[in-house]
């Protein structure tokens, strides 16, 4: 999938993350940094970053995590890809 | 960025899936842009009778893939192929210029579902 869904997904439920780095927001090309670490493109067009602050908590941290897998499931459905993909 | 109509198809897609056994299937992008999209399509009569599409790709790709599964139901091969790229992002209240080339590939998607169908009807023909 790619990460402007899971993006998406994510904000509509209140999680703001960014789908590429901070220095290439608003480009469409895979990151760089993924590229040169040889990461498959397939797998680095659906790279999110998530970062903490000062204030961020373990409760924040626990929703995160129980509301990205439902996201990731409806867009690997989605994908022509994902049958020979995990 | 995107309108309401965008964000609306991309959270409820219609017609995701993929026919089992279809009657032509297309499959268009590459992952370098990051969008593909596959398009599978039964014909009766040289009528779209079911349409079904999978995408890979950002909210703008699923939409419009939604989008032209709802245009092209139900109408005639000839009738599909004169549906564009820029009419279905017209359908979806337009979208960011930057979507338009790689994410807006239904069209092509669905043409190439089509031709497929066109081919192996031929194929057919030939045979017996």
């Amino acid at each position: 999938m790619e990460g402007e869904g899971i993006l998406l997904g994510l904000d509509l439920k209140g999680i703001a993350v960014s789908s590429g780095s901070a220095c290439t927001a608003g480009e469409l090309k895979v990151s760089h940094v993924l590229s040169a670490m040889h990461i498959d493109a397939v797998i680095a067009q659906g790279s999110i970053r998530f970062s903490l602050g000062p204030d961020s908590t373990e409760d924040d941290v626990d929703y995160v995590l129980s509301t990205l897998p439902p996201i990731i499931e409806r867009l690997r459905a989605m994908s022509p890809l994902s049958s020979d993909r995990k | 960025m995107y309108s309401e109509k965008v964000l609306e198809y991309f959270h409820n897609p219609k017609n995701v899936g993929e026919i089992e056994d279809p009657d032509g299937t297309g499959q268009v992008g590459n992952v370098a842009c990051g969008d593909i999209m596959k398009i599978t399509i039964t014909v009766a009569d040289d009528v779209i009778t079911d349409i079904k599409f999978k995408t890979f790709g950002c909210a703008a790709a699923i939409a419009t893939s939604s989008m032209i599964t709802e245009m092209v139901k139900g109408k005639t091969l000839d009738e599909a192929l004169k549906i564009t790229n820029r009419d279905v992002a017209e359908e979806l209240g337009g979208l960011p210029k930057q979507k338009m080339h790689c994410s807006n590939l239904a069209a092509d998607a669905l043409k190439a579902a089509i031709d497929d169908y066109i081919d192996r009807t031929k194929g057919r023909g030939g045979e017996s």
